[in-house]
């Protein structure tokens, strides 16, 4: 045990408290108890969660095989089961720690100050009248004080950074909200995909309104691979009942359109191509929209279109693929096919043109594409955790900080008729030995000081 | 901008020599107990950062923005972090401990050799990029990052002398080193420090997931690995207080809390490509 330098002084009460009420009562429900606030079952729970987290992020191949790990009974079930870990971990220390906040720890003895990792005699002898400069300038360093007469002598108690005691604990609840928050989002949110063309409305189902795409537009750069710089859609909230216009906002990738607790973030684009048809015996022009995937029945001759794909900056390879160079709509084509009515491939195994570019069909009927366009998809997602998330988050910092950076330590000066006229000062901290140790020299030397004055 | 660039890869390949000259000097004064080349080391060490932040500030302006967004552009901040974080330590408590030095600049050495491996170019941001939610994100990530390989090389140490002194045989080097207690004291400020930025990296990148792809967290190979490194760190920090897991163990957590710091930075984007893994 040589090389467990902490077994002294950092083990917490926690682990101290339990196992002495473990002593007193035996029934089942205080068993369970005390298996949940126990530190080891914690360890334990976070040594599981980090097994299964790199199993399900390394040997699963696809994210739909990790998050049927991440969203099944059981992963929920251990996430829950940490939560109540943490939560009756933080209720059962709370009066310890309370303690420790509220008081000042001043029953000790001579016994237990020469225990003490920190502690020297004052280079001066003790006198009634030195307790109160002691004491104010342990007060001047930032300490909370408490002196009393005792056994012929002094003894003063004081103490720094207490709040540092709560860190942990905040930090845990924290982490039980973060958790709720969560279990909000599973229970109460939604999460939904939809696209259009500019002039389309997007439908929801109960909640009160719809949303209009009035525009899209893509940015790009001037690069030499015209690189995208970003992707606008404005959108237009419409109240259902009154029929009225709410708002209108242009969002792109990193600001999403907030409305009711439902947001809209942009998330893909497409293209869709103009397909007109015209008939020289009616002298009829049908245009259709058509996006690739998807074909158009001209009923007039009984023929399918449907586009494979569209260039936007058409080029072949070497080898005869048709690619596309950039994203930038420089040479745009379009690949199709024609079927009949019965499905069956008409002409060639399929087409690339261009637009503008008027192309013979049968009889006289005649087909061009006119124009090509954007449509513009969301992620449409309610999420009713948030606020609780954020507060949690905030909560999670500062209790860090206050675990890390507010770190309780205790000095006490005595003297009495044990010490034969000797001020002892003497000091612990349980965290931050190598700082605390810094610190007691500058103290020694600050109240040293008095000595000298008087 | 030509001359920019050459200037940036002039800083960079000094930034290299230097810490490598640095690293050398580091363990001469380990092994041949000399005080003249603790100076040197440190000499080296604060030459090489300043150079190393002339080359950060030039890639800024090569570019137009901060040089924090793809594999070669963290590699470089992420051992600028490194170099930060000891010299912290090294000022701090006034070259008491230079020992550390040697432990903990061969891990700069070793990340920003990765770096010159990879593509320097500067390719404009993607949308999902462009936030300024990516400093916070990336400039917490450089500083949690940093102390932890800080903490892992004072592990090593405290490892070392933990299983020297069951043999009972100190030998020149660990001789150096300093107490269990005050190691141990050293690995668990680094690692209290790089947790802090660590949660706040994962919480700013959840905020900055939300605004571009609309959910706080959805198990991405990089989200889940962070969790992993999140859960082994604050398993040390409990292990460090429980009876029977301290000491060794928590320092070989320590250890092993780096490895996972690699792998969601290296071994996430080779092996288990995702949203996240920017190139």
């Amino acid at each position: 045990m040589t090389n467990n330098p902490n077994k002294n002084n950092n083990s917490p009460q926690i682990e101290e408290s339990h196992s002495e009420e473990s002593h007193s009562e035996k029934n089942i429900s205080n068993e369970i108890w005390q298996f949940f606030s126990s530190m080891k079952v914690g360890l334990i729970l976070l040594l599981i969660l980090t097994a299964v987290s790199i199993y399900a992020a390394t040997f699963l191949e696809h994210q739909p095989a990790m998050e049927k790990v991440y969203s099944s009974w059981w992963f929920i079930g251990l996430l829950g089961i940490t939560g109540l870990n943490l939560l009756v971990c933080s209720i059962n220390r709370f009066p310890k720690l309370w303690k420790q906040v509220s008081n000042i720890k001043s029953n000790v003895d001579l016994t237990y100050l020469k225990s003490l990792n920190k502690q020297t005699i004052l280079p001066y002898k003790a006198a009634p009248e030195k307790a109160g400069h002691l004491e104010n300038s342990l007060k001047k360093k930032g300490y909370r004080t408490r002196a009393e007469v005792k056994d012929g002598g002094f003894l003063i108690s004081a103490d720094k950074g207490r709040f540092g005691y709560l860190g942990s604990l905040v930090t845990h609840v924290s982490l039980i909200l973060i958790l709720l928050a969560g279990l909000a989002g599973i229970l109460g949110g939604f999460s939904d995909f939809q696209s259009g063309f500019p002039g389309e409305i997007i439908h929801l189902h109960d909640q009160g309104f719809d949303v209009r795409i009035d525009d899209f537009e893509i940015k790009y750069r001037d690069d030499a691979h015209r690189t995208i710089e970003q992707y606008y859609s404005t959108l237009t909230v419409i109240d259902i009942e009154n029929d009225s216009e709410i708002k209108q906002e242009t969002i792109y990738v990193n600001r999403p359109l907030r409305y009711k607790g439902v947001n809209f973030y942009q998330s893909t684009y497409g293209w869709g191509v103009d397909v007109e048809f015209h008939n020289p015996a009616t002298d009829e022009r049908k245009t259709m929209l058509l996006v690739p995937g998807q074909s158009g029945f001209y009923e007039d001759l009984g023929i399918h279109i449907s586009i494979l794909r569209f260039f936007p900056d058409f080029t072949m390879t070497r080898d005869g693929t048709p690619i596309t160079r950039t994203q930038y709509p420089a040479n745009p084509m379009v690949a199709f096919q024609i079927f009949n009515r019965d499905g069956q491939l008409i002409g060639q195994q399929y087409y690339i043109e261009p637009f503008n570019q008027v192309m013979g069909l049968f009889h006289g009927h005649t087909m061009e594409f006119t124009d090509y366009k954007n449509y513009t998809g969301f992620q449409i997602i309610k999420q009713p955790g948030k606020p609780l998330a954020l507060a949690a988050s905030i909560l999670l910092t500062l209790g860090l900080i206050m675990s890390f950076y507010m770190y309780p330590r205790r000095v006490w000066l005595y003297s009495g008729q044990d010490t034969k006229g000797q001020i002892i000062f003497a000091g612990t901290s349980r965290r931050n030995k190598v700082g605390f140790e810094l610190e007691f020299e500058k103290l020694y030397k600050e109240l040293s000081k008095i000595g000298e004055d008087k | 901008m030509e001359l920019v660039i050459f200037w940036e890869e002039m800083f960079f390949n000094a930034t290299f020599i230097l810490y490598v000259a640095a690293t050398i000097a580091y363990f001469f004064y380990v092994v041949n107990n000399r005080t003249n080349a603790g100076k040197v080391a440190k000499y080296l060490a604060v030459t090489g950062i300043t150079a190393h932040t002339i080359a950060l500030v030039l890639r800024t302006i090569e570019a137009g923005r901060a040089p924090l967004s793809n594999q070669f552009e963290f590699a470089n901040v992420f051992a600028w972090g490194i170099v930060l974080c000891y010299l912290f330590i090294e000022f701090r408590y006034k070259s008491k401990f230079q020992v550390f030095g040697a432990f903990v600049m061969p891990f700069a050495l070793l990340i920003i050799g990765y770096a010159s491996t990879l593509p320097k170019d500067i390719r404009p941001l993607m949308p999902a990029l462009q936030s300024w939610w990516l400093k916070l994100h990336v400039g917490t990530a450089i500083f949690s990052y940093g102390a932890f390989a800080v903490a892992c090389g004072l592990a090593l140490m405290y490892l070392y002398r933990s299983y020297s002194e069951e043999k009972g045989k100190l030998g020149i080097v660990v001789q150096k080193f300093p107490d269990l207690t005050i190691l141990d004291d050293f690995i668990y400020k680094t690692i209290a420090f790089g947790f802090l930025f660590l949660t706040l990296c994962i919480l700013t990148g959840a905020i900055w997931a939300e605004q571009a792809w609309g959910r706080y967290w959805g198990w991405d190979p990089k989200e889940t690995w962070s969790l992993v490194t999140w859960l082994v760190y604050a398993i040390y920090l409990h292990a460090r207080f429980t009876r029977g897991w301290g000491g060794r163990k928590a320092a070989w957590f320590a250890v092993f809390g780096f490895a996972c710091v690699l792998f969601t930075y290296i071994g996430v984007n080779v092996f288990l490509p995702g949203l996240h893994s920017y190139r």
